[in-house]
């Protein structure tokens, strides 16, 4: 209905044209007036800038670390692919990287042609001696690098915005074997802002490519434990309780066929804490992590026939865990994609919680994601967790895919992310031995077909 | 003794593999007991059978099929099961004090952040209590709708009794906290009284304009909130006024006649001048009980004297202890401890149960679901050990919706 109206404020190096177009227009000036010695003095400062920044940019141009040679193609041969599609692992199977995409996959050595079965001009052949190769891994819930200044919310920006991530973050990411994070706002308020979709590159190979700045809607019903009271953030930071009677209202207008009601920019107007952009294509990412709340706001969601899937849904542990019968079965119907997590640390009780809760979803066909919440030291990364899942019971299958293919089916990107097929992007994770091996290190990633190494 | 046992533990095997596998044996059979049904005589040796979560049959002349699921309850007591009329059971009061949001707020919903994982439940099921209306923490004017509740059950879907269960409306003056956080020039109770009672015939204007002008709703209401002052209005659900002065009490009937809602007042302990304000349709009271007579108590307990009073009166009074507590257990299991004292000040039996059972059902309009056993109604019962209302008694079991939840504690 309407079209997102914020910009990303950037630094451009254009924007010195102004300072060219002064110098020129001084530099003349000059010349008129040929003997005024402000003037000069002038000139001479302007003129030292401008040969300083020329130089600031030859020195980060040449800091940029352009791999020379680069051939078009690469083609890793001798592998153990972990594929998620219908060829499951293969033992001893190539993959040819063209560009940021895959373009083809080899289940057998014997069936490489013959041109890519020697580093030529056109191709570059890596034997990986057999090591694992796994498509990069999506986490679902993530706020890596996103410095939201304190007390402010910004409902009607793109998480994007307040995204600065350091090089030492991405590279624990990528150690996780991650490629893909989707990125979420704060939980503060109860409309939160829109998630992006990015891939974590370092700033040394050209630094984060965005494919989605309005991947999602997040809608916050459980925020942090905060005393609200005391907090100077006005009336964005509120109880569950108004939480809920907002989202009710929100649903209630904004998703309702009704002819008498007034279209979206005018209760935009009377409600200036809503979402702005309010489309149809564009999902709502609920985030809950209590039972009854989630079962609420799902048949609410539903009602409204609106496009959405869950976040967090810890809650369901709180169930799962104090009745004799499975009441999770009788919710089954009730959730339809589900990201597992926020979990903070390996020490938080609530991740013990959520261990067997992950088995217990999968065994009954709820599909979920997972996601890591907050990326740091102390935290688990994402293949962490998902080893841990197959040591609660899952299958190591249905463990990787809820690293891979799932997060991509939510995000409506199965032909892109989370498989190794020809079409997909070029986002690898090569590891020393089996994925679910806890001595298993990761040792090179591809992202859109830039390897990055790990040591 | 031991035979008895024995049959009880098969059945309870029957019930959780058996019963869920095998559909045709759906039926239970619960007999032997005492049955006090709360409407009428008690049964002695009386036979319950339990359809589909559902009483089908209450007397003695059933013949149990030999193959059916039983219950032998030989030498006990069954009641219905009991309801709190008013409670917090798993609410949170510390991450509700948000006083930042308008004093007037009766969309927000108890349903929405009732936390399931409360221990009250277990504890309040454990004692007996198989229905609680959860009223949302009581900080503002009007602090929003209830909801009633089963304490336990596999589907939480069916849980739920009705929502909304209750408007709360609070007018004692003394919750400060609230009061401290408002700004200045706005910081009366009048003035949330005025607040009140413009939304109150906004309400009532948009309900008289509808009924004039049939269909066409030329006028809507301003608000989500409005629907459930609507509600009230339109007696769909009661209205849960807490009161506890003279003043208070006075303010909250007056605002009874002017909108005609069902009030029910919570937390009265001084209405000695008040009797005759008190006409036919204003008979039911939540007042709080005097075992905890503390400082932490939200509302001041009731004297044993005016206690008599209400029942000589003819009033129908449910005794709340504490109302539940925030956090935690509260006092939900000295519900039934309340009654038994109350037999001590003089009530019959009869009416002690009917605190627990009855009453709480009829202020909360559900008395065709809940509150007496009684074909077509929930299969909530207590199998006490004895009593019902004897120090020794205990529930052996406790069935909500047919289904045995708690088997008690010993």
């Amino acid at each position: 209905m309407i079209k997102p109206h914020w910009t990303i404020k950037g630094q451009f190096p254009w924007q010195n044209l102004d300072q060219v177009r002064i110098f020129w227009q001084l530099w003349i000036s000059a010349i008129r007036i040929q003997t005024n010695a402000n003037v000069i003095l002038l000139i001479l400062k302007k003129s030292i800038l401008l040969i300083l920044q020329a130089l600031l940019l030859c020195g980060s141009l040449l800091a940029l670390d352009f791999p020379d040679n680069i051939p078009q193609k690469t083609l890793l041969k001798n592998c153990t692919m972990y594929t998620m599609t219908d060829s499951g692992v293969v033992d001893s199977g190539a993959v040819l990287i063209q560009s940021d995409h895959i373009a083809a996959v080899f289940a057998a050595d014997s069936l490489i042609p013959f041109e890519y079965a020697q580093t030529s001009d056109s191709v570059k052949v890596v034997d990986m001696g057999g090591k694992s190769i796994m498509p990069g891994l999506i986490d679902m819930h993530s706020a890596l690098g996103v410095e939201y200044p304190e007390d402010t919310h910004y409902p009607d920006q793109s998480v994007l915005r307040y995204f600065l991530p350091e090089d030492e973050e991405i590279h624990s990411m990528l150690r996780g074997g991650v490629t893909t994070i989707a990125l979420r706002p704060p939980a503060d308020s109860l409309f939160s802002g829109y998630s992006a979709l990015v891939k974590l590159l370092p700033d040394s190979l050209g630094g984060t490519h965005i494919i989605d700045d309005t991947l999602d809607y997040q809608i916050s019903l459980t925020g942090p434990m905060v005393d609200l009271n005391s907090k100077q953030s006005k009336d964005l930071v509120v109880s569950p309780l108004a939480r809920m009677y907002r989202f009710r209202k929100f649903l209630d207008e904004a998703y309702s066929d009704a002819d008498y009601l007034p279209d979206y920019s005018t209760l935009l107007e009377e409600n200036p804490n809503w979402p702005p952009v309010f489309r149809d294509d564009l999902p709502l990412y609920v985030l809950s992590n209590r039972a009854v709340q989630i079962l609420e706001a799902h048949s609410m969601l539903i009602d409204a026939g609106a496009n959405f899937y869950f976040g967090g849904v810890l809650g369901l542990a709180d169930v799962y865990n104090k009745w004799t019968s499975s009441p999770i079965a009788s919710t089954q119907k009730y959730i339809n994609g589900v990201v597992l997590g926020p979990a903070f640390f390996q020490i938080d009780p609530e991740y013990n919680r959520y261990r067997p809760l992950s088995t217990e979803l999968s065994d009954l066909g709820i599909i979920f994601a997972v996601g890591s919440h907050f990326p740091n030291v102390q935290s688990l990364t994402l293949l962490d967790r998902m080893r841990d899942f197959v040591r609660y019971g899952m299958s190591e299958q249905q463990a990787m895919d809820c690293g891979t293919i799932v997060p991509a089916k939510l995000l409506n990107r199965s032909q892109t992310l989370g498989k190794i097929q020809s079409g997909a992007a070029a986002d690898l994770v090569i590891l020393n031995g089996d994925p679910f091996d806890v001595k298993s290190r990761v040792e090179q990633v591809y992202v859109d077909g830039i390897a990055v190494w790990l040591k | 003794m031991a035979q008895v046992r024995y049959v009880i533990s098969i059945v309870i095997c029957m019930l959780f593999s058996a019963g869920l596998i095998a559909a045709q044996h759906d039926d239970l059979y619960i007999h032997g007991g005492t049955i006090y049904t709360m409407a009428g005589n008690p049964i002695e040796d009386g036979v319950i059978r339990v359809e589909d979560g559902k009483i089908t049959y209450v007397g003695r002349r059933l013949k149990i099929p030999p193959d059916a699921l039983t219950l032998d309850a030989t030498g006990k007591v069954i009641t219905p099961g009991f309801i709190l009329a008013f409670s917090h059971l798993g609410m949170n009061s510390q991450q509700q004090s948000d006083v930042k949001e308008s004093p007037i707020t009766p969309g927000y919903r108890a349903l929405d952040i009732v936390n399931l994982e409360d221990p009250g439940f277990a504890e309040a099921r454990t004692h007996g209590i198989t229905s609680v209306n959860i009223m949302p923490p009581d900080e503002r004017p009007v602090p929003g709708v209830g909801v009633v509740m089963k304490t336990g059950g596999v589907d939480f879907r069916k849980r739920i009794v009705k929502n909304p269960s209750a408007l709360s409306i609070n007018l004692v003056a003394s919750y400060q906290p609230y009061k401290n956080f408002r700004g200045i020039g706005f910081s009366s109770e009048v003035a949330d009284i005025i607040a009140l009672r413009s939304r109150l015939n906004e309400a009532k204007k948009y309900r008289n304009g509808k009924q004039n002008t049939d269909a066409n709703n030329s006028t809507s209401l301003p608000e989500l909130h409005d629907s459930m002052f609507l509600k009230a209005i339109n007696q769909e659900i009661p209205v849960m006024i807490t009161a506890e002065s003279p003043t208070e009490i006075e303010r909250g009937l007056s605002l009874a006649e002017d909108f005609d809602f069902k009030p029910i007042f919570v937390g009265v302990h001084s209405i000695e001048n008040l009797w005759s304000r008190f006409n036919s349709h204003y008979r039911y009271l939540v007042v709080e009980s005097a075992i905890n007579n503390s400082t932490s108590s939200e509302l001041s307990p009731i004297s044993d004297e005016i206690l008599m009073q209400l029942f000589e009166r003819n009033f129908h009074p449910q005794i709340a202890i504490d109302e539940s507590g925030y956090e935690g257990t509260g006092a939900v299991r000295y519900y039934p401890l309340q009654a038994s004292i109350l037999q001590r000040l003089g009530v019959s039996l009869e009416t002690a149960l009917k605190t627990l059972t009855v009453y709480p059902a009829e202020m909360l309009n559900l008395q065709d679901k809940l509150g007496t056993i009684e074909v077509g109604k929930d299969a909530d019962l207590i199998i006490f050990n004895e009593g019902p209302l004897t120090i020794h008694a205990l529930p052996d079991f406790v069935i909500i919706d047919g289904q045995i939840i708690s088997e008690g504690r010993r």
